[in-house]
């Protein structure tokens, strides 16, 4: 009774915010609204530095999560802890870490500005602070996959005179796709969300900088009704997004179970 | 052929030749290949052995077809696709199981897997071919038809091939030379014969204790049983069996029975004289392990109860049988 209570209140904190924005959508209006040139602007913005994060983080992480699923290293524990550091981290000390580290006073950023490059308040900076900010959920969830493939596949495969490259694209990369994909959704999800990283190293310049949850913040002050037509979009985004992610996890859920079952009736 | 309790080093022993285990110290060769050397700090990989290993539960790829398993090897060792097909071809319906080509390995019983799993390494033409209890993902009613149809393969391979059991009666029929382990060692090496009639130690002794007749079927009775005609005598056994075929009779000590009067059940096979040994068997010692020294010569394991109520003491004649449903065959 006590667990339906608290199950019941808990799908009310969650879903009675949700309904309250669709509810307030004025009839029509939303549609009419995706033709405002400022939404247009920061949908296109969003879902490029999203796409652009998302793959950025697919091909780092993906080394990375490799490693540490199958090496031992002095320091892992380090490098464990700053991978998943952001997790925690407040957005917006990110963005200014990150604003130390590339702007045009900082470590990295006087060494690209002798090269004429300057990232903070362009686009790229956008994609670098939703790549920090995504990075840790791609790396769990691609590690985890990762581990789970047997190690006795692998050495079936050193023993069939595969080297470890071969085999991590032809057995280990195949076996873990469920998992790489529902981390690249999540990293996805998490990017399109970005907000306080975003503010503070890119800044907040329509058309350039200017993604959905930074157009949410500022129609917020001025123009309501904006802001409700973007937040519906982003959360739809979001909710397709968690949903696709729901669908090869079950797909890698249920499939191992199915032949199980069946030798077991057959003994 | 290896043969020992679980936890005995066997699969280790396996591992570490095909090198997916790196040993403290030693060395192994294969022809004039050094693998590994302390002394020399020589370690060869396993992808660069011409080792074959199969694993205990077969370790195929779950996401390629039986054909593409096959393929693997000859892929990554840089054959073309289309030939790495056609050998893969060929090698699966060598091993009769060429119509199942397409499919995955949960579309494929135990039996099928386990060839899928020898073909996968023996289309690389190993020098030497390593299985782990090939036959112990299978369950009971396959094991049997597998066991003989893998024997009739091993046989015609051209590689040596190291075959890991925990089964003495496995180990004994199938093997050429067979190396009894205990705690990571090997106790005995040697022949069959060997082994059950001078087993060097204790362990041995106990843990091959099996009795095993080598004979051919002469023909079948009226109630169905079979005949064996077996070291000098005749055998009756329930296990179905072609006249005129060569086969091995297993009968564990547990079917036997002992007693010093003639026994009045329905065991067909009777044979009687002088109890040569009483040893208790371990753990417990609440088994005994009895010799009698009948024609053939049978061990016996009773319950030390009996073996007091009987007073069974060497020397003493005493009749030892077994049903003819108690005999395992192996071809």
């Amino acid at each position: 009774m006590a667990v339906t209570a608290a199950a019941g209140l808990l799908l009310l904190l969650l879903g009675l915010p949700v309904l309250s924005l669709l509810l307030r959508v004025p009839s029509g209006s939303l549609l009419r609204r995706l033709s405002d040139p400022v939404i247009q602007d920061a949908l296109r913005l969003s879902l490029v530095t999203s796409l652009l994060a998302t793959a950025c983080v697919v091909l780092l992480g993906t080394p990375v999560a490799y490693l540490l699923a199958t090496r031992f290293f002095r320091g892992k524990p380090v490098v464990e802890t700053v991978i998943d550091l952001p997790i925690v981290l407040p957005p917006t000390v990110a963005g200014l870490a990150l604003l130390l580290a590339f702007g045009r006073a900082g470590l990295a950023g006087k060494a690209l500005g002798a090269f004429g490059i300057t990232l903070p308040f362009t686009t790229a900076a956008v994609v670098i602070a939703q790549v920090f900010m995504s990075l840790p959920f791609f790396v769990s969830s691609a590690r985890a996959g990762f581990a789970r493939v047997p190690r006795s596949l692998l050495d079936a495969a050193s023993t069939l005179r595969a080297s470890e490259t071969y085999t991590f694209f032809r057995v280990v990369l195949p076996l873990s796709t469920p998992s790489l994909i529902a981390g690249a959704s999540m990293a996805c999800a998490r990017a399109l969300g970005e907000f306080g990283a975003t503010i503070t190293f890119a800044g907040n310049l329509p058309g350039i900088t200017q993604t959905m949850p930074l157009a949410v913040y500022v129609a917020f002050q001025t123009d309501l009704e904006v802001a409700i037509a973007l937040s519906v979009i982003l959360m739809l985004l979001s909710f397709l997004l968690l949903l696709g992610l729901r669908a090869p996890a079950g797909l890698a859920e249920r499939r191992p179970t199915a032949p199980r079952f069946v030798s077991t009736v057959s003994r | 052929m290896l043969v020992g309790e679980s936890g005995s080093g066997k699969t280790t022993a396996l591992r570490l030749l095909a090198g997916l285990l790196m040993p403290d110290e030693g060395k192994i060769e294969l022809d004039s290949a050094v693998y590994y050397h302390s002394k020399r700090n020589v370690f060869v990989p396993p992808e660069k052995r011409s080792v074959g290993y199969v694993a205990q539960d077969y370790a195929l790829f779950p996401h390629l077809t039986a054909l593409e398993n096959v393929a693997f090897g000859l892929r990554a060792s840089g054959s073309g696709a289309s030939l790495a097909r056609r050998r893969a071809r060929t090698m699966l319906e060598r091993l009769e199981i060429g119509d199942l080509a397409a499919r995955r390995p949960s579309q494929l019983s135990g039996g099928q897997r386990q060839r899928a799993a020898l073909a996968r390494a023996l289309v690389l033409e190993p020098r030497l071919l390593l299985l782990d209890e090939p036959l112990a993902a299978l369950d009971l009613s396959t094991r049997r038809v597998v066991r003989a149809e893998l024997a009739k393969l091993l046989a015609a391979l051209p590689c040596i091939t190291v075959y890991v059991t925990h089964s003495p009666a496995e180990a004994l029929v199938f093997g050429d030379l067979v190396a009894v382990m205990e705690k990571g060692a090997v106790r005995q090496m040697g022949t069959r014969d060997d082994l059950l009639r001078h087993p060097r130690s204790q362990y041995v002794a106990d843990f091959l204790g099996l009795n095993l007749f080598k004979g051919r079927v002469k023909a079948h009775t009226e109630d169905g049983l079979v005949v064996v005609a077996a070291e000098g005598t005749d055998l009756y056994l329930a296990q179905p069996a072609d006249v005129g075929e060569a086969i091995y009779v297993v009968v564990d000590p547990r079917e036997v029975v002992v007693s010093t009067e003639p026994p009045q059940g329905s065991a067909r096979n009777v044979f009687v004289g002088p109890v040569e040994e009483i040893v208790p068997e371990p753990p417990a010692g609440e088994r005994m392990r009895v010799s009698i020294g009948s024609y053939p010569p049978l061990v016996a394991e009773i319950t030390r109860g009996s073996a007091l109520i009987m007073r069974l003491e060497p020397g003493r004649m005493a009749y030892a049988s077994f049903k003819a449903t108690g005999a395992r065959v192996f071809r």
